[in-house]
């Protein structure tokens, strides 16, 4: 009797520990798979911005790959200052900081969005070099777009 | 009366030692799903994936790096990269003035430079400017025919593992060959 007692304590020891160490396992899984969804919700937003027909250098319909104009970056700037423009852009640009710079040879910057989920989040950045075109010189510089995403 | 002491005690024996058995049995079966239960933890917390968002950066970054760098216009002879260097691995006619250099600090006059130098000297100001701010380890190198013309290096030897980016510039008989890799 006694000696079934104890057979049967080992088992649901056993059980019980196997049990929470599966609930533990699953927990990091799926934690990871937040992150996963989250680090490809950051690539397709960096992809969507450097696509972005108001941003794209485009020459005879052809668009210019990794390339911004200057001239469009300065307007979707002032467009984005008007709170009912970033409400407007909130479903393209989501919970995200973009900023684009002109790394050589001016060293300008322009903040173009801003939308944190609030205070106490994380966020990663993403920086993609690109082409900055200046219509009016027909000249190219070095830039760079760096997406912070709000996690 | 000793044969039948005898046959109930080989009988005790047999039963006790078939329990002892199974016994065995129970705890040899505890402790392999025990060991299997370790070995696929150690196995699921030692399988770290690398970032998508990481994986995505790096290789984009060794491309777009690249291909943005050579085709930026300069103020030098108002040409761009690929031209400097196409220059900087022949003749090195192209003399860049005594202006503005990267750095944004006047030049002193008569210190002008020729290609490899401006380019050498820009390629450093665009590296401190975007990769070097996010503790990105790189390497960038031109070589024209078994000479190298320009580079950069940050923590990056060429045995670390790396995603590279390769452009060739036709120049003379040998082409320049220009590799931009980043280290992981």
């Amino acid at each position: 009797m006694f000696e079934t007692i104890a057979v049967l304590m080992v088992f649901f020891f056993i059980v019980a520990f196997g049990l929470g160490f599966y609930f533990v396992i699953a927990k990091a899984g799926a934690q990871k798979a937040l992150l996963r969804q989250q680090q490809i919700e950051a690539v397709e937003n960096a992809q969507r911005l450097t696509t972005l027909p108001e941003l794209d250098c485009t020459q005879n319909g052809v668009q210019t790959e990794r390339c911004v104009d200057r001239l469009k970056v300065m307007e979707l700037d002032s467009m984005l200052d008007d709170d009912e423009t970033r409400a407007y852009y909130f479903p393209t640009l989501g919970y995200t900081r973009l900023v684009i710079r002109e790394v050589y040879p001016t060293g300008d910057e322009w903040e173009i969005y801003d939308r944190p989920r609030g205070e106490g989040y994380s966020w990663t950045t993403t920086l993609l070099p690109v082409k900055v075109y200046n219509p009016f010189s027909d000249k190219y510089s070095f830039g760079a777009i760096e997406v912070r995403n709000y996690e | 009366m000793s044969n039948k002491k005898s046959s109930r005690f080989f009988g005790m024996g047999r039963r006790s030692s078939h329990k002892g058995q199974m016994e065995i049995m129970g705890l040899a079966i505890i402790v392999i799903l025990l060991t299997l239960g370790v070995l696929w933890a150690i196995m699921s917390m030692g399988d770290e994936e690398t970032s998508i968002e990481e994986e995505f950066e790096t290789t984009s970054l060794a491309s777009s790096f690249l291909n943005t760098f050579l085709g930026m216009d300069t103020p030098c002879a108002n040409s761009n990269v690929w031209a400097l260097l196409r220059d900087c691995a022949q003749q090195r006619r192209i003399t860049c003035g005594s202006d503005i250099d990267p750095w944004g600090d006047l030049r002193p006059p008569g210190r002008s430079m020729d290609s490899c130098k401006f380019v050498n000297e820009t390629l450093s100001y665009v590296l401190n400017q975007t990769l070097d701010g996010r503790a990105a380890r790189y390497m960038l190198e031109a070589k024209g025919s078994n000479m190298e013309l320009i580079g950069a290096s940050r923590e990056c030897g060429k045995l670390d593992d790396q995603v590279a980016s390769t452009q060739h510039i036709p120049a003379g008989r040998t082409p320049l060959l220009i590799q931009f890799s980043i280290c992981y």
